[in-house]
């Protein structure tokens, strides 16, 4: 095990993850720069169910590339197939031509993507969770795929069902509704061909 | 820690509903009026918006079906969901659809030009239709060369044919100009025109003679001091393979500025699409290259609007490939296609709303137009 880095959650629960796992939180990384090596880093806006989420989502993504395009521009020093033959490949032009040809760096990106959108496959709550702790701590992939389980909840729904499952109130006036109802009525007005 | 999402920070509700289309965006603003705003945010803020996956809309005042249109709606299918929006036409008349960008149709009827944001319902009268030497022209093709809504500057081109002299004619006008202005006409067919450049007053036009042994894209540059316009060659295409007696040039920009051009080749006793080809166009250094793989990009094309979408944010979107709706009226055949890129194959599209119904009278299949409706809004919301 390489460098490891400690972490406390809100509710003082200690997890010691390996460096390029939590290194996936920029802020997490920022802290540690400063501190002692020996110091726990405080969450303590995270508890601990929560956290030990978010650490199952930066251990998958350690050493991966950014998932948060649909065809991450990879070096081909990451590439499975090539080990880090990676010869003059440093520009983002031969990095993007790299990855459109590469079979196996578009495979393992679009794996990833799966087992991502299986991790936001959960109900709100925690999607709502993953979120605030992924804005909080700074985490770019944990951030994208909480949003794209947020916008998946919303897909395919009506008003009335979205506010069903995001637990929301019809504060609108009965004119305001009326305006709305006539503005978007095309959206939902059944059409017999 | 509160898991209510009525509490949710508003810059992390943006961030979600930015995700979404059309549909699901517009049924988000129907939720509470915290939802309301937010999507009122996203519509103002172009940087922001996604691409949509684009609609197919009849040239013509047919339904989608082919039935006759008797009501007062825009028919539009949407590939993504499979299903028909009925969207209500803000004139008593519905109007022929001629083209297509930045989220508005650009539609003729008698001798009126509108522009229109069916989404918006916004609406700009152009002047009517110009005649050379007093006789009539009939709207071939028409583009646009940025939103309207976004305020300033813009350009609306159009190919014209005069039926009685069988030659065909570039016109274009300028945002509260009163009269169209030609750019030239008379010589050459116009197979296909784009605005393209950072600028977005150059447009650029694909040129063929009578035997199209010779194609060209030359550009015009609509803002000269000069009242008379002058053509730029920017390429030229050899190798028209004869054997084919139906072309097609269709001309489109990417998002990235990017000016590509695609042929499609086909003989009328094939009766099948038969080659496609695209090439990039680097207009400032006049070269012309195949490209083999569009990368993110899809393209949707059809007679009246070429589209370039990049897909990198849409899951649900192909890449690589290119849509195509042609009509081969004239041999028969109204046809939709997938063409992949990577398998150098078309796969016939199956739109399921657009059927035949085939035990009345035959219903003519309407020639479809790609459009990418645009979610966006004015950016100063006093306007």
């Amino acid at each position: 095990m390489g460098k490891t880095i400690k972490l406390i959650s809100g509710d003082g629960e200690m997890f010691e993850v390996e460096e390029a796992v939590a290194f996936q939180s920029n802020i997490i990384k920022s802290l540690a720069d400063e501190d002692n090596a020996d110091d726990c880093i405080p969450l303590p806006r995270v508890d601990s169910q929560i956290l030990s989420k978010v650490l199952e989502f930066c251990r998958k993504h350690a050493n991966s590339p950014s998932v948060h395009t649909k065809f991450a521009a990879i070096p081909s020093e990451l590439c499975p197939k090539h080990d880090g033959s990676a010869a003059g490949a440093s520009s983002s032009e031969s990095s993007s031509a790299h990855s459109e040809t590469c079979r196996a760096c578009y495979d393992a990106v679009m794996k990833l993507v799966q087992w991502d959108l299986e991790f936001v496959k959960v109900d709100l709550d925690l999607i709502h969770h993953l979120l605030k702790a992924a804005n909080y701590l700074d985490i770019e992939d944990l951030m994208f795929m909480a949003v794209e389980g947020a916008a998946n909840a919303i897909r395919g729904n009506n008003p009335e069902e979205i506010r069903k499952l995001f637990d929301l109130e019809n504060d609108f006036t009965p004119e305001e509704e009326k305006e709305i109802l006539k503005e978007y009525s095309w959206l939902d007005d059944p059409f017999e061909p | 820690m509160s898991t209510s999402w009525s509490e949710i920070p508003t810059d992390l509700l943006y961030l979600i509903l930015s995700k979404l289309s059309i549909h699901d965006l517009f049924c988000s603003a129907a939720v509470c009026s915290h939802w309301s705003a937010v999507v009122d945010k996203v519509r103002r803020s172009p940087g922001d918006q996604l691409p949509q996956i684009p609609w197919l809309v009849p040239e013509e005042q047919f339904l989608i079906n082919g039935k006759s249109n008797n009501r007062n709606n825009y028919n539009f299918f949407s590939l993504a969901e499979g299903r028909v929006y009925d969207i209500p036409s803000p004139s008593r008349i519905l109007k022929d659809v001629v083209g297509s960008s930045h989220g508005w149709l650009i539609t003729v009827s008698d001798v009126s030009v509108q522009l229109l944001n069916p989404i918006t319902r916004a609406h700009i009268n152009l002047p009517n239709l110009p005649t050379v030497d007093d006789r009539n022209l009939e709207a071939v093709k028409a583009v646009l060369s940025s939103d309207p809504s976004r305020g300033g500057d813009y350009f609306v081109a159009f190919v014209f044919f005069c039926p009685s002299t069988q030659k065909e004619f570039l016109f274009f006008v300028n945002a509260e100009d009163e009269k169209w202005k030609m750019i030239t006409g008379g010589d050459y067919y116009y197979d296909d025109i784009a605005f393209h450049g950072r600028h977005k007053s150059k447009l650029y036009v694909v040129v063929g003679d009578d035997e199209h042994d010779e194609v060209m894209v030359v550009a015009y540059d609509l803002i000269t001091p000069d009242s008379t316009l002058t053509s730029t060659p920017v390429v030229g295409l050899s190798d028209i393979i004869s054997y084919f007696d139906i072309v097609w040039y269709f001309l489109c920009t990417s998002s990235d500025d990017d000016l590509l051009l695609t042929r499609i080749m086909t003989k009328k006793s094939k009766k099948n699409i038969y080659e496609l080809e695209v090439w990039k166009i680097d207009t400032e250094k006049c070269v012309i290259s195949t490209m083999n793989n569009l990368g993110e990009y899809t393209l949707f094309l059809s007679a009246a609007s070429s589209l370039c979408i990049d897909t990198s944010s849409l899951p649900d979107l192909k890449s690589n490939s290119i849509y195509i709706s042609i009509d081969l009226y004239s041999i028969g055949i109204s046809e939709n296609w997938i063409y992949s890129m990577e398998d150098e194959r078309f796969t016939s599209l199956s739109l399921p709303a657009l059927s035949y119904r085939k035990r009345r009278r035959r219903w003519r299949r309407p020639v479809l137009v790609w459009f990418a409706p645009s979610i966006a809004l004015n950016a100063d919301p006093i306007l």
